[in-house]
């Protein structure tokens, strides 16, 4: 079989350039760099970001410490609320800290939370406020307000009893104070966007700006130009 | 062998008009001029720009001190899978009031449900700073 090496060098030219803009689009994804760390402790989380309502979430922490972690707080509270509840963490192995974010009621629009960890030196970090924004669900069915749990506030005298979520709080006063003195937490820096012109998004053929491509085959011939 | 390659400029044609529906989904930073100066401190700003964010129905999957990235969420929609617009908005401090840019990424399939943000958003902030 006879092939024309003209035609063989366009075609492999082209499958070349096609498999290279996939691997760019596809490879693009949001790098983050990482500085180092003089802290003696570590936190990771996967924020938890959005939930419907009427369903709890499971949140966990990874808290690790050269010294040692003697507690770990989950904060949280809804929008309405200007100061949060806590529960302490349960100790689920392998340095992983879990709780449970009780079920959000429809129009609650968003919950915030965060963690504070303390080591065995007395050293207390809080990391920064996290967001979950509250999906509305009419057509689930609103789990039973009998339920209740108990947390803990660090303001004076707090209510009783909060009604913020589809089970009941039962607030006692916390007996250590923590979120005032915590330092802040310095997490991984993320990369920011900066200025340019973004070519149009809008369009099916809106997305490789200046390119263009010409092919002649075998009696096909077809050009694309994209500025 | 003239079909084969009539055959083979197609499927690579395909693959090239199929790329470009892998429109560029980051946000750029939006020229200093466009946006919107609230006099307000960072923190004031901080605030109100993620409870707007959130009355507008948007998980905010990246954030620090003076950007936020969000994804508007329908209902049933994830912030792990979803066809909806991603908003950016930038946060920066001008001796006392705050200087915000927001922009808008679209994606390019589901265009027509989507639109932009930058002016409820606006309003929103405006709102919730009054």
């Amino acid at each position: 079989m006879y092939l024309d090496f003209k035609r063989v060098a366009v075609i492999t030219i082209l499958v070349v350039l096609v498999g290279s803009l996939y691997l760019y689009c596809y490879s693009f994804s949001y790098a983050s760099t990482k500085t180092p760390e003089t802290l003696s402790i570590e936190i990771k989380h996967k924020p938890v970001t959005a939930i419907p309502a009427n369903r709890f979430a499971e949140v966990a922490v990874a808290a690790r410490d050269e010294i040692g972690v003697a507690e770990v707080r989950f904060y949280f509270k809804t929008l309405k609320r200007k100061w949060y509840v806590f529960r302490i963490m349960e100790n689920s192995g392998k340095n992983r800290y879990s709780a449970q974010l009780p079920s959000a009621k429809n129009d609650s629009q968003g919950i915030d939370y965060l963690f504070v960890i303390k080591n065995k030196k007395g050293e207390i970090f809080k990391t920064k406020p996290y967001r979950v924004l509250v999906q509305n669900d009419y057509s689930s069915i609103t789990p039973s307000t009998k339920d209740e749990i108990a947390v803990y506030a660090e303001i004076t005298s707090p209510p009783r009893l909060l009604d913020d979520f589809n089970l009941k709080l039962t607030v006692a006063s916390a007996k250590e104070r923590m979120l005032p003195s915590a330092k802040q937490y310095q997490h991984d820096p993320i990369t920011v966007p900066g200025p340019g012109s973004r070519s149009s998004s809008t369009g099916i053929l809106g997305g490789l700006g200046g390119v263009a491509a010409s092919i002649t085959l075998g009696g096909v011939g077809i050009s694309y130009r994209a500025n | 062998m003239s079909s084969y390659l009539r055959s083979l400029t197609i499927v690579i044609l395909v693959s090239l008009f199929s790329l470009s529906g892998c429109a560029d989904y980051t946000p750029k930073e939006p020229p200093l001029n466009s946006g919107t100066v609230f006099q307000q401190p960072l923190e004031a700003v901080q605030t109100a720009v993620r409870d707007a964010l959130t009355k507008l129905s948007f998980a905010i999957i990246k954030e620090n001190d003076q950007y936020i990235e969000a994804v508007h969420l329908k209902p049933g929609e994830t912030a792990e899978k979803n066809k909806s617009e991603l908003v950016a908005v930038w946060m920066k401090p001008r001796s006392g009031a705050t200087l915000v840019l927001i922009d808008t990424v679209k994606r390019a399939s589901g265009i027509a449900k989507q639109k932009e943000w930058e002016q409820p958003l606006m309003l929103q902030i405006m709102k919730n700073l009054q």
